[in-house]
């Protein structure tokens, strides 16, 4: 196959992004920076995984933050009881819930549309209840304290640096989203990557080219539910802290945001959607906190949704590569 | 079309290339299907003709798995494949296209033709999260069947176009492209005339007849009369859920139940 | 622990009265799903909106009675469900249910957090003198509130029976929630029928709210839990059959009482939806058989 512009072209915004973000902290240190940068990659993850799902299969799971709060947990007690290192600790907890997402998917993807919607928010409402209630295994409201800090030995090293500093998370945080911009492109940009899409737009006509739907749901949900495993037990082991809120619905809320309104189902979408959505309430925040409170930020996001989903269903990426071609269109009729 | 004359002769008993065998399906108490039998031989060209609301879309969906029938068995090749999953049996080498026209609107044109085809390629390759070698030769090979079948109906230069952008005669020719894609043997087209002007009617008539040529069986259900007569050479009548009458176009024409089914008394 | 007789009829009655309560709140959102085809995951925040609005008319400088403040909220949240159909639903009217999802939830935002700007996030009661009142036929306690909360459920049901059985209107609505495309054929104006809906739906779930705060409280997130509730309930019932939803909502009121009274209170909501899971996995078509409509 020969490597043509057209081929390239979606490779190009994630590379920008990670040259981006490698050598931002080069020239600003500043632990509002770090926190930000921390924030993108988390959300980044969150939402890539999230759009496996939403976005590729047309299955908009509003259950996904069980996966993230389950693999936190997890990992409270890997790592915090068993002594498991922090690789292990994300191995297990990806490996726990891409299991959970099969068995769950089973079960959940006999239901679809908005039903599907409806039942996974329901597990997620139960799952949080149970969190909050179950006070032995997970504190319930008071939270799981204390979950240890990651400890990085490499082969050259006499002992292991304990990763306490934001700038070590960071750089230690970023090679996971470059593995899941990795498996994201991998897999819809490929061959499975059709029949999501085959499976999203029709699941009668998938049927009748030989796609069972369910295969590829399940594969879906699975995926994400790893990637959404790992990044619970990560931030559980960046933060020390799990609570039952940390599965609360305005995580949804905001995956939502970010691919919606960035343009689901599509890369450059779910980067600038999640990119802008994971910046704008730290700006907002350091900004403008004299002069509106965080409800308001939150009445602009509703509005943003709202609209986007009113006059641009394509989002914000959609809208980008209209314009993006008007431009192209002109040049070349100027020349 | 040695096939053909072979199906035609009288005393040659070949086996039935599909076998529908007592076949009742029921909606809510309401009979769609009441024991019907019919069969289709290879290389055939069998129409399925009837009113509205007789029962030949529902023939389809117990045909290729999407509906349950109550009663009764579809042989494929001799061998049943009833309750299977639609998915299987289109593996199975039987494809469909749909009355109100089934695309994937965000497709390429070309990638619906390669979605058409990669479950089939895959089908026989267990190991299939590590097909690595194979897969690279798998598209190559997708995309070389889907352009010559883009030249055979005439939308080479859509090619990389979105399906949405096709207009409703280009849809069909498309899909009715995607049913050749896996090299089927049985192809089911429901209603590949209706909808569209003369000039496709007839470059639709084409194409059946050229692939049949190749050895392909058609299953036909069309309610534009003249394409039935053309294209057919059985004709099954179905009324109100039951097969009324059966045989060659000249035959249909005179059958009194049919002129009746169709016309009223 | 001997069995009571007085606390199993007061589980009862609670049971009823929070069934009661649960169905009067599905009742709007699940007749604007039969008839319209959209899920509003805005519903329990239209609830939200209608209690403050109970709030703000029985703590105004001039004293009305009751009976004028609850029809005032059932005009106002009237309103209120007719401008968010023109402004954010009729647009999208058409499209897939995805966008009809994503769009209310994103009205959703917007009611929660303009609530908790305004009124900020402490609960606000609403108590009317009879929620106070307490009365006792035959030894067993009900509040005058709960009563009326029961006596009204169980009036607007026959009352919406009797509507869509037997009125041009209510049989029109009954006809487009069977079959939408084939009434946009024979000429129904859909989109007319769809706001009218809407309306209909935001007075009911104004009477609810109007009924139903005085027992309890506002605050701006409560409209989540109603409406996952809510929609529970729908699946349950059959997605959009408006009696299987009000059966499932009185189930869901018992479960909630019944565990909660007799095994563990904690974990009366976590039961309440492992049900609804439950139901979901076993019969995904809902407990009431699969008749569409309404």
């Amino acid at each position: 196959m020969n490597i043509s512009k057209q081929s390239l072209r979606p490779f190009i915004l994630p590379i920008v992004l990670l040259v981006i973000m490698a050598l931002l902290p080069l020239f600003n240190q500043s632990g509002f920076t770090l926190n930000v940068l921390i924030n993108v990659v988390r959300w980044l993850i969150f939402a890539l995984a999230f759009d496996l799902v939403a976005g590729h299969i047309g299955s908009v799971s509003l259950g996904q933050p069980i996966f993230y709060g389950i693999g936190a947990y997890l990992t409270a007690y890997l790592a915090g009881k068993l002594g498991l290192g922090w690789l292990g600790c994300m191995l297990v907890s990806a490996f726990f819930m891409a299991l959970l997402a099969l068995l769950a998917g089973l079960a959940f993807f006999r239901i679809r549309h908005v039903t599907f919607a409806i039942g996974t928010l329901g597990a997620a409402i139960v799952t949080q209840l149970v969190a909050n209630s179950a006070e032995k295994l997970t504190g319930g409201a008071l939270c799981t304290t204390g979950v240890p800090r990651p400890q990085l030995l490499l082969p050259f090293m006499e002992s292991a640096i304990k990763i306490s500093k934001p700038i070590q998370f960071y750089y230690l945080f970023l090679p996971f989203l470059i593995l899941t911009l990795v498996v994201y492109l991998a897999v819809t940009k490929s061959r499975i990557g059709r029949a999501f899409t085959a499976v999203r737009e029709d699941e009668v006509r998938a049927s009748a080219v030989g796609i069972y739907p369910l295969r590829y749901k399940l594969v879906a949900f699975a995926l994400s539910g790893a990637l959404i495993g790992a990044l619970g037990s990560w931030q559980a082991q960046y933060v020390t802290v799990i609570c039952p809120s940390d599965m609360a619905q305005d995580i949804t809320t905001s995956l939502l945001i970010m691919v919606f309104v960035g343009g689901a189902g599509r890369l450059s979408g779910v980067i600038i959607g999640g990119v802008i959505f994971s910046i704008l309430p730290p700006f907002l925040q350091a900004v403008g906190s004299k002069y509106f409170q965080p409800a308001y930020q939150q009445i602009l996001y509703g509005l943003i949704l709202v609209g986007v989903m009113l006059y641009m269903p394509d989002g914000l990426d959609g809208l980008a590569s209209r314009i993006l071609r008007r431009f192209r269109g002109i040049r070349k009729e100027g020349v | 079309m040695e096939m053909q004359h072979q199906s035609n002769q009288p005393g040659v008993q070949q086996p039935p290339l599909l076998e529908v065998r007592g076949i009742t399906k029921r909606f809510d108490g309401v009979v769609a299907l009441h024991q019907v039998n019919m069969h289709v031989n290879p290389g055939e060209r069998v129409s399925l003709i009837g009113p509205n609301g007789s029962g030949k879309t529902t023939m389809f969906n117990c045909i290729t798995g999407f509906y349950r029938p109550e009663e009764g068995q579809v042989l494929y090749k001799g061998k049943e494949i009833t309750y299977k999953r639609p998915d299987k049996i289109v593996l199975q080498g039987i494809t469909r296209t749909f009355q109100n026209v089934k695309i994937f609107p965000t497709l390429t044109v070309l990638d619906n033709l390669a979605v058409s085809i990669q479950q089939h390629q895959e089908e026989n390759l267990l190991k299939r999260v590590f097909y690595t070698g194979g897969i690279k030769k798998f598209e190559r090979k997708a995309v070389e069947i889907s352009e010559s079948l883009l030249e055979l109906v005439g939308l080479v230069q859509m090619r990389n176009e979105r399906a949405a952008s096709l207009v409703y005669g280009q849809r069909k020719l498309l899909e009715f492209a995607c049913a050749l894609a896996p090299d089927p043997d049985l192809i089911m087209l429901d209603e590949p005339a209706a909808g569209v002007n003369t000039a496709m009617v007839d470059q639709m008539k084409r194409l059946i007849l050229d692939v049949n040529k190749q050895g392909k069986t058609f299953l036909i259900v069309e309610h534009n009369m003249g394409v039935v007569m053309d294209i057919s050479q059985r004709i099954i009548v179905l009324d109100y859920g039951e097969k009324i009458a059966e045989g060659k176009p000249a035959e249909i024409k005179q059958d009194p139940r049919v002129q009746e089914a169709y016309f009223g008394k | 622990m001997p069995f009571q007789l007085e606390i199993f009829i007061n589980h009862l009655l609670n049971g009823l009265t929070l069934g009661a309560l649960y169905s009067l709140v599905t009742l709007g959102l699940v007749l604007t799903f039969s008839v319209i085809g959209i899920v509003n995951f805005a519903h329990g925040d239209l609830f939200m909106v209608a209690g403050y609005t109970l709030f703000l008319l029985l703590n105004m400088s001039i004293e009305l009675p009751y009976v004028v403040i609850v029809a005032l909220v059932i005009l106002l949240t009237a309103f209120y469900a007719v401008v968010i159909e023109r402004l954010a639903i009729h647009p999208i009217i058409e499209k897939s249910w995805r966008t009809h999802a994503i769009t209310t939830i994103g009205l959703s935002i917007i009611l929660q957090n303009a609530a908790l700007a305004i009124f900020s996030a402490d609960p606000r009661t609403t108590p009317t003198s009879l929620s106070n009142t307490v009365i006792s036929p035959l030894g067993i306690r009900i509040s005058v509130q709960r009563l009326i909360i029961l006596v009204v459920a169980a009036l607007v049901f026959a009352g919406i029976q009797v509507f869509v059985k037997h009125t041009k209107l209510g049989k029109t609505m009954r006809a487009i929630s069977q079959n939408r495309e084939m009434c946009q054929v024979v000429g129904i104006n859909t989109r007319k029928i769809a706001l009218i809906t809407f309306a209909l739906g935001g007075a009911i779930t104004g009477l609810a709210a109007a009924l139903i705060t005085p027992l309890f409280s506002v605050y701006n997130s409560m409209g989540s839990m109603l409406t996952i509730k809510s929609l529970a309930a729908i699946v349950m019932g059959g997605m959009g059959q408006v009696n299987g939803a009000i059966y499932a909502s009185m189930l869901m009121g018992m479960i909630e009482s019944f565990f909660g009274g007799y095994v563990s209170f904690a974990y009366k909501d976590v039961v309440s939806f492992g049900v609804f899971v439950l139901v979901l996995f076993i019969r995904p078509t809902g407990l009431f058989g699969k008749k569409v409509g309404l």
